[in-house]
């Protein structure tokens, strides 16, 4: 039985927006950028249907792209967080209270 | 997956596609020169000095402006104009355009980070290594054709500008802050990139050439699809020029950030993203203009509103620049909504003049900082600046009355030109919009730019010298210049290539205001497609 | 396949009555949080200071070139697939490649992202602090105040 590809063209809507809703509902820093990891991902999967149902290896290639930018992110990320928290107890976004408005 | 198989097991040779590695010579002078920076910081045994860092960072600038402004005369022959790489990349006057104005940018940040970055040991050249990077990034997003090489410059550009917030020792608001920007930078890359995927798998492609093409030739029979990518594509790219709906980091950034990167981040990361968003939507959706320009035109009405009524109640001088800025974006956008040669060559002219502008503000406000002594400077404390230090006041007063539009400096026209683009292209309630923004803009503008010349204490007085402050600011480039060298003697010890940044930047908003004509033509010859 | 359906069937149910649950019990039940009671412990305690991190920062750094390095490997292994093909152009390509690698490294190594040295106790002082009494350090849940110093 094969899948169709639209229903992998759904599960990565789903995927992208189940990330989108934790990057809004968590508080949790680290927990925020592990929905944004699962949105790029979502669009990976994205990616690769499509150049499945186009018949067109260009957006597997592309899919690279994306994990080597979304490796530097991460780096780059998990630098702030650590040279942010180093100082400070506990990792949520509510307590980055320097700015109000 | 046999396709797959297929094309990997062959063996014949491939045929690459030319590489023309003139035409992304400015980028791989920052790129290699940022590598030999690092190289030359890392093999040699101690931290190298300041002034050696920023010496070379600026070479490297050099070189790459010198080169760009190479490429701008070649471009002007009939013909030049072309895609290279494969199509991924273009040649062609807007992309030139951009590498000038990327160039310039960045060596003024490295001149005025010289003294208003308050780094560790060493720091100092992580700092020139990153504003080099990110700089290449912006280059990048202005001259790519295909929406990977685009996304790639974006994440060049805005990593390094993560970094670059965060960098300052002893900065907690710069931590805090970067946190912020780079998680909703990484959303709405995010975000981008899911709109690119849909686009691809809507048109079959993500080169910008190819994209067009499909569109004008095939009708689509359902274009869902393809219209929530080119939404997402614009949401995405609405975080990078902070436009209202996705503005909200925007003041929170620019406050903490470190002045000179404030700066920067003003004038690189908002121009790369208008360059992006004029490059996508012009030469790519062009088919679909009935689709997105009327969506321009709402978000530019409510950025240039939001962005001029949020600056009112500000208190913070530099959180009040970040709402300028954002009302400023609605003004760049206004051009783009206008959809014409001239809406757009107005808004390329407004994103040149407002860039200069912006660098010398921020930097002006780094190094009253730096006399205050104290980091976040209020409106409040720019009281009696004009008697402490009367240069950075003036310069102060002049690059915000150019912000807000006053005649005799290059913000008078840019605005000018924008709307009447705008007007032209019959677009009466955005234009009527714009025009009360500015006055409303007006106001804060001239809260700020009074402040310095009142006593400190509660003067009343202040009416009758804020009228000469006006007054002063208008006649002429020759005060600019001779206020610089009076102020530069006695500043020499601790600012003295910010003083340069601040007095250039002074000495072209001036100068251009009064002398506009080239720089017009210029950008309106930059144009795309018309 | 149709002899799965009584399990979909179950799994269904099961979700729907845990969701029921949730839902109905967060509907229902009353809500009067203050302080002490939102405090991750109840019992009343403060924590005088953060329990010691469990590894030194000096891990992230370490994870976080070993993320770069494993990343770039994703470009060498297509190219190892079809090196053949791409003939000296490939070869020169990987180099540019592999030496912009190696500045970063060489940037690394030479600021002392992989010099261990010596692992410093997070030990701020005496866990005892004169200011710690029993009153000064119960929270009254009553008034939810914090009454610490």
């Amino acid at each position: 039985m094969t899948v169709p590809g639209s229903w992998y063209l759904v599960l990565s809507a789903l995927l992208f927006s189940l990330g989108a809703l934790g990057f809004f509902t968590r508080r949790n820093v680290l927990i925020m950028f592990m929905s944004m990891e699962l949105m790029l991902n979502a669009v990976n999967l994205t990616f690769v249907t499509f150049s499945r149902m186009l018949g067109d290896i260009g957006g597997q290639t592309l899919v690279f792209f994306v994990l080597v930018v979304a490796a530097a992110e991460v780096v780059v990320g998990l630098g702030i967080i650590v040279a942010i928290f180093r100082r400070r107890s506990s990792a949520t976004a509510d307590d980055l209270s320097i700015f109000r408005g | 997956m046999s396709f797959l198989i297929a094309q990997v097991a062959s063996t014949t040779p491939l045929k690459f596609p030319p590489i023309e590695y003139s035409a992304i010579a400015p980028e791989l002078i920052m790129v290699v020169g940022a590598i030999a920076v690092l190289l030359v910081s890392s093999l040699v045994p101690r931290h190298i000095s300041k002034a050696v860092s920023i010496t070379l960072g600026s070479l490297v600038a050099l070189v790459s402006l010198a080169d760009s402004i190479y490429l701008a005369f070649q471009s002007g022959s009939p013909g030049a104009d072309k895609a290279v790489l494969a199509g991924a990349v273009a040649l062609d006057k807007f992309a030139v355009f951009f590498y000038v104005l990327f160039s310039i940018v960045a060596l003024l940040t490295l001149l005025a980070g010289r003294e208003l970055m308050n780094l560790d040991r060493g720091r100092i050249t992580e700092f020139v290594i990153l504003v080099l990077l990110s700089t290449s990034g912006a280059m990048l997003m202005a001259s790519a054709l295909d929406l990977i090489v685009l996304f790639l410059g974006l994440e060049i550009l805005s990593i390094s500008l993560y970094v670059l917030v965060a960098m300052e020792s002893d900065n907690d608001r710069g931590r805090e802050s970067s946190i912020k920007y780079f998680m909703l930078g990484g959303f709405s890359s995010a975000i981008f990139l899911y709109g690119v995927a849909l686009v691809y798998g809507a048109t079959g492609s993500t080169n910008l050439g190819q994209i067009f093409t499909f569109l004008a030739n095939n009708l689509l029979k359902s274009n869902g699809v393809l219209l929530a990518g080119m939404g997402m594509i614009l949401v995405g790219l609405g975080f990078k020029i902070s436009a209202v709906p996705f503005h909200f980091w925007a003041p929170d950034v620019y406050q903490g950030a470190p002045s000179p990167v404030t700066g920067f981040m003003a004038a690189t990361a908002k121009a790369a993203g208008f360059a992006a968003l004029l490059r996508v939507f012009y030469s790519g959706f062009i088919p679909f203009q009935s689709d997105w320009v009327p969506l321009i035109g709402v978000i530019a009405g409510f950025t240039m509103l939001v962005g001029a009524v949020l600056a009112v109640v500000q208190t913070d001088v530099k959180r009040t620049l970040a709402y300028s800025s954002i009302n400023q974006a609605g003004f760049i956008l206004l051009g783009l909504y206008a959809a014409s040669a001239r809406g757009v060559g107005a808004s390329l002219y407004f994103l040149i003049t407002y860039s200069v502008v912006i660098v010398g503000a921020f930097a002006t406000v780094g190094a009253i900082e730096k006399v205050l002594g104290k980091s976040g400077v209020q409106i409040e404390d720019l009281r009696g600046l004009s008697k402490k230090a009367p240069f950075l006041a003036f310069s102060f007063v002049t690059l915000i009355l150019a912000q807000a539009g006053a005649p005799f400096t290059t913000g008078f026209l840019a605005k000018f030109n924008v709307v009447l683009a705008a007007v032209s292209s019959k677009h009466y309630p955005v234009a009527l919009i714009a025009m009360i923004s500015a006055a409303i803009a007006v106001f804060f503008y001239l809260r700020m730019a009074l402040m310095p010349f009142r006593s400190v204490s509660v003067g009343a007085e202040s009416s009758a010298e804020g009228g000469m402050s006006l007054e002063d600011s208008q006649y002429g480039g020759d005060s600019a210049v001779m206020v610089k060298e009076e102020i530069s003697i006695d500043a020499k010890s601790k600012l003295d290539s910010a003083t340069v940044v601040i007095a250039a930047a002074v000495i072209v908003t001036i100068g251009l205001g009064i002398w506009a004509g080239p720089l017009i033509s210029i950008a309106n010859r930059a144009v795309l497609l018309f | 396949m149709i002899q799965y359906l009584p399990i979909l069937v179950l799994v269904i149910l099961a979700t729907l009555f845990a969701g029921l649950s949730i839902f109905a019990s967060a509907l229902m039940s009353p809500k009067k949080p203050n302080p002490a009671k939102s405090a991750p412990y109840e019992c009343g305690i403060i924590p005088s200071h953060e329990p010691p991190e469990r590894f030194p920062v000096r891990f992230f750094l370490v994870a976080m070139i070993f993320v770069v390095f494993d990343i770039e490997i994703i470009f060498i292994y297509p190219y190892a697939v079809i090196s053949k093909s791409l003939g000296t152009f490939g070869v020169v390509e990987m180099l540019v490649f592999g030496v912009t690698m190696f500045a970063a490294f060489l940037y690394l190594v030479s600021n002392g992202a992989l010099n261990w040295g010596r692992i410093r106790r997070s030990r701020d002082g005496d866990s005892t602090y004169e200011a710690r009494t029993s009153s000064s350090t119960i929270r009254r849940v009553s008034s939810g105040e914090k009454t610490a110093a």
